[in-house]
């Protein structure tokens, strides 16, 4: 009988919806208006600075002026607890009704049962006023049904300071003539700092694989594309790139003058903005013989709770919150998922020509045993000395061995 | 059986008594001079992290990471400290409230911990029953398993206890609580058990003739006595509860409960961007109330720490 | 030993008491003990129990719903053995040896510095004795997470005082480049099953620090219980410093200090949060412990029958440590009582 309601209910906001993309794009409202009732949500903006916290405050109040009826709970975690928590919760019938977060845990909550399946609003979601992409709703599918209602989409991409560095490079042999003739470039490569989400954009760049969607086996050694993406760092690390363990660090040494520019997305933009004005500059990482950089994109986005006794709600809560996107993008640098939302911010505008060689991030299980194994083959490789082919062979086993393929 | 003094723990009295008891002759002026430089570097060992924490926190540049070495900055600033405690995180709770539900999560532990260890200790050190050895063996066992182990256990039984519509007992400061006595009643059954053994029995045994029974002889003979024990299992007890961010992160869902310790993981986190500052403030603010009462109960709890009981 | 002596029944060579006054003791005993137990069998029992169930099964978060999981046999505990779950870097017993090498180099620097510094400070005559203990005892008052974050962001590699102040006085000789004493990936010692990372090294200094004080507090307890006469005969006997340290010192401290050490090896041994909050664990899970895997398995993959199998071996390994120390805590209580 719930379900049956649910589902009635989400029919009825996509004819609504339907009815309102006919007409002009910006009658947001009908689809949302009169909510009431009380909403908990999670987020875990407390991690990456205070812009983004405001920004969704600004619009989490927006969306109780024009919802009187409505009570909204917001809860802050830590980002290291927040999916730990989630899942624990959810799975014993508790938690929030939504959490808002980037897509990390989508696969594994999603086949845990945990995530309200929100396949029947993706005409919705494609359609104005939302109007999001396609690229964002495919990272947001996990065996053909979407868990997540996209919000912004997230990638990296090479910040630079235009007063240190009037022309940035853009493919990988301009990068190594920058670093011979003394620029200093930066990258974050650490295990523990997520080297191995940095990396990816390079694979691309030399025409490597990590995963081969069909089987789900590694397949980063049927070409030598990663290895040469890995070689290439090392060589550039010998030419004078400089590689951080974590990401804070190459921002301090940015802001600092010690580097010119260093790979990184969006989140960094509000703190880097503050401390650096008009002489921030963003383009893609480095093309290189293989292809452009093609970094991870994924999308940021909310997830309603299956355990919530109040999901119908949560949904409109969540679209609502997608009307105000326009905050986000102004206030914290989002590059939003509704592909009509005017960027008037050059930085973001320079993300949003990121996003657009990004490569969908695979909700595919096998990803979760990439993250660590590849992890330590950079290490290797950097740190050590370890002949890249060797590293990337060693990794992608044991990769294939956690997923028992 | 005469001289087993030597093994067991010196009550405070009596080391009082016999402090100044020192080995040898006076030491000469040679070793005096060496023996000061040396206690003079392990002073400085100790104090240097210490102090580096303080002059973080006094820092009034206000920069995310500090960039020198700079134990004495000059120009100190409270505004960390005036930060941290006007907006200590992102949810609506004050400073205060966090301390509050800390200080209840710890005395609720230290009571419980307290309740059931002492009884429990007095019966395995005290009375003779089937399965007593059983029994030590068991909760020394129990007690080296770490509690990290039995966190899903725990969360499926908490949160089935439910009273009403609303009040889950996992979803609680007391239901937090029960789970942290879980951790550090083993330890406090072990260590009090071992203070007991240690207490001669003349007392008790001159008020059994009289007629005491054995509650009698438990609340008025042997707690008094016990008095170091006590203290130290009460103070682990708080300290146990005061520190604890595992379960309450795992149990706790609304940020009405939540405490010091919750907030002070917040900010380690891995991909916390607290500028080092605002934490070293906020570590300070969380440290001070257990230092200062571990250095007062100091004499008590090293008494206390009924290191024989080993012997089970 | 003392068993007999305790029961007041046996004081009265009256007619033989009944069943029921004879159980008056122990009923005594389990009314005393009843709450304790109640408590403990739902909060820890329980769960033990529950650890052994989930040990056979695949249960994971579908699971903690209440649908049952399915029975997996052994495969848990082979899985483990063979290094073959999803935790990258796991190799159960390159962890096992290191976490013993870590609790063992631990305890016995922690016991030679903390007796050490107590026979130091007991010298007659030695001025501010006091004031020194007050200042060595803080490292032990403040809470254990703080002391965790406070060392990892001291070895920070940019960042952190030890380099600022390891570079401020080699500044003269050279310029020392930023050590990362957390991340460092190289091997500074490989033997076998055993490998020492540089975040060893500053783990271990973080964990002396934190760790010899209370030793010597213990040691101080135990050094002023030694009569002062002996040491008096001892020189009139003709006995020098070391002499008088072998043969009245030590005997008097090993009693006070053996259950220490091995209280102290249990708590080193299952020593959370240095590990995971200042290495993470790293490099290459070089400095993992059990109970650092333990709570991955459980918090990070909600492995929960993984992780339960992985419990039940610590449990076998804890019992046996527990066995083996006992014994030796008993030996030594025998030869001095």
């Amino acid at each position: 009988m719930k379900t049956l309601i649910r589902l009635s209910s989400l029919t009825a906001v996509a004819i609504l919806a339907a009815a309102c993309s006919s007409g002009a794009t910006t009658a947001p409202v009908a689809t949302t208006a009169g909510m009431s009732g009380t909403i908990t949500i999670w987020e875990a903006y407390g991690a990456s600075g205070a812009a983004e916290r405001d920004a969704f405050d600004t619009m989490v109040a927006a969306v109780k002026t024009d919802n009187p009826g409505l009570n909204v709970t917001v809860l802050d975690i830590p980002f290291s607890d927040l999916f730990s928590k989630f899942e624990t919760a959810a799975a014993t019938g508790g938690g929030p009704d939504l959490y808002i977060a980037p897509n990390d845990s989508l696969p594994t909550e999603a086949r845990a049962n945990l995530l309200v399946d929100e396949s029947s609003l993706s005409a919705t979601l494609l359609a104005a006023p939302y109007n999001e992409s396609q690229v964002s709703l495919d990272a947001a599918t996990v065996d053909g049904k979407l868990y997540e209602i996209p919000e912004s989409m997230k990638a990296v991409g090479l910040f630079y300071r235009t007063d240190l560095l009037p022309t940035a490079p853009t493919t990988t042999d301009a990068w190594m003539t920058a670093l011979k003739a003394g620029t200093k470039l930066g990258y974050v490569y650490g295990a523990n700092g997520g080297g191995s989400y940095y990396m990816w954009g390079l694979y691309g760049a030399f025409g490597g694989k990590i995963l081969d969607p069909a089987t789900g086996k590694c397949a980063a050694t049927s070409t030598t594309g990663v290895a040469d993406s890995l070689k290439w760092l090392s060589d550039a690390k010998a030419a004078g790139l400089v590689l951080y363990q974590n990401d804070t660090d190459a921002k301090a040494a940015f802001i600092k003058g010690d580097i010119a520019g260093f790979i990184d997305g969006p989140w960094m933009t509000g703190d880097l903005k503050t401390a650096l004005g008009a002489k921030l500059g963003v383009i893609p990482g480095p093309t290189g013989p293989g292809g452009p950089f093609s970094p991870l994109a994924a999308p940021d986005g909310f997830y309603i709770n299956k355990a919530s006794a109040n999901t119908d709600l949560a949904t409109k809560f969540a679209l609502a919150m997608l009307t105000h996107e326009q905050t986000f993008v102004d206030k914290a640098g989002h590059i939003p998922a509704n592909t009509t939302i005017t960027i008037t911010d050059p930085i973001t505008q320079g993300f949003a020509n990121v996003v657009k060689t990004g490569f969908a991030r695979p909700t595919a299980a096998e990803l979760n045993n990439y993250w660590s194994n590849f992890g330590n083959a950079i290490v290797a490789v950097i740190d050590k000395g370890t002949d890249p082919t060797q590293a990337v062979a060693d990794a992608c086993t044991a990769m294939d061995k956690a997923n028992k393929k | 059986m005469t001289t087993v003094t030597v093994a067991r723990p010196i009550p405070v009295e009596e080391k009082a008594v016999r402090a100044g008891t020192k080995g040898g002759r006076q030491i000469t002026f040679k070793t005096q001079i060496l023996s000061q430089i040396f206690c003079i570097a392990v002073a400085s060992t100790v104090l240097f992290p210490l102090l580096w924490v303080v002059s973080m926190s006094i820092d009034p540049r206000n920069i995310a990471k500090p960039d020198g070495l700079n134990l004495i900055p000059s120009g100190a600033s409270l505004a960390a400290y005036q930060a941290v405690i006007a907006k200590p995180t992102l949810n609506p709770i004050s400073f205060v409230e966090l301390a509050r539900n800390s200080i209840e999560i710890s005395v609720i532990v230290a009571l419980l911990t307290l309740t059931l260890g002492s009884l429990a200790a007095y019966a395995l050190s005290r009375l003779h029953f089937h399965g007593r050895q059983v029994l030590m063996i068991a909760v020394l066992a129990v007690l080296m398993l770490p509690a990290v182990a039995t966190l899903a256990p725990l969360y499926v039984l908490l949160y089935s206890i439910k009273l009403g519509t609303t009040w889950v007992l996992g979803n609680s400061i007391l239901g937090v609580a029960i789970a942290v006595t879980a951790g550090t009643l083993p330890f406090a059954i072990w260590n009090m058990k071992g203070y007991i053994d240690t207490i001669p029995r003349e007392l008790e045994e001159a008020a059994a003739v009289d007629g005491a029974n054995k509650l009698q002889i438990f609340l008025f003979i042997v707690l008094p006595l016990a008095k170091p024990v006590i203290a130290v299992t009460a103070f682990f007890g708080f300290i146990a509860g005061w520190t604890e961010f595992y379960f309450s992160w795992a149990f706790l869902q609304h940020p009405a409960d939540f405490t010091l310790s919750m907030a002070l993981k917040g900010m380690v986190g891995q991909y916390g961007s607290t500028p080092w500052s605002e934490f070293a403030a906020f570590a300070v603010l969380v440290a001070i109330p257990v230092s200062a009462v571990y250095l007062l109960l100091q004499r008590y709890i090293v008494a206390g720490l009924a290191l024989g009981g080993v012997k089970g | 030993m003392s068993v007999a002596t305790a029961a007041p029944e046996t004081i009265a060579p009256l007619p033989r008491p009944s069943w029921w006054r004879r159980s008056a003791n122990a009923r005594t005993a389990y009314l005393f003990l009843l709450p304790a137990l109640l408590v403990m069998a739902v909060i820890t029992f329980y769960p033990l129990m529950f650890q052994v169930y989930m040990s056979f099964t695949d249960y994971s978060l579908k699971n903690l719903a209440g649908t049952p999981a399915n029975p997996v046999g052994l495969d848990n505990y082979a899985s483990i053995l063979n290094g073959n779950i999803v935790l990258p870097n796991f190799d159960f017993f390159r962890i096992l040896t290191f976490n013993f090498f870590w609790a063992l180099t631990n305890v016995v620097i922690h016991v030679s510095l903390g007796v050490l510094i107590a026979v130091l400070l007991n010298q007659k005559g030695l001025k501010l004795a006091r004031f020194y203990r007050a200042i060595y005892i803080l490292p032990v008052a403040i809470p254990p997470i703080i002391v965790a974050a406070v060392w990892r962001d001291m070895f920070d590699p940019n960042n952190g005082a030890v380099n600022f102040l390891l570079g401020g006085l080699t500044s003269i000789f050279f310029k020392l480049p930023p050590i990362d004493w957390l991340n460092n990936p190289s091997d500074i010692l490989s033997v076998g099953p055993l490998v020492l990372p540089l975040a060893y090294f500053a783990l271990l200094t973080a964990n002396i620090w934190l760790g010899w004080p209370l030793n010597s507090v213990v040691a101080t307890g135990a050094l002023q219980s030694i009569p002062g006469d002996l040491y008096e005969a001892a020189e009139l006997d003709g006995a020098n410093s070391w002499q008088q340290f072998r043969h009245i010192t030590l005997p008097f401290l090993r009693p006070a200090m053996l259950p220490y050490a091995i209280y102290g090896f249990i708590i080193t041994f299952n020593l959370f949060y240095l590990s995971y909050f200042m290495s993470g664990g790293g490099p290459f899970g070089q400095t993992e412990l059990l109970v650092t895997i333990d709570y991955r398995l459980v918090q990070e993959q909600h492995l929960f029958g993984i992780a339960a199998a992985f419990a039940i071996f610590q449990f076998f390994i804890l019992l046996a440590l527990t066995i083996i120390t006992n014994r030796m805590a008993k030996a030594t209580a025998d030869q001095y009582a």
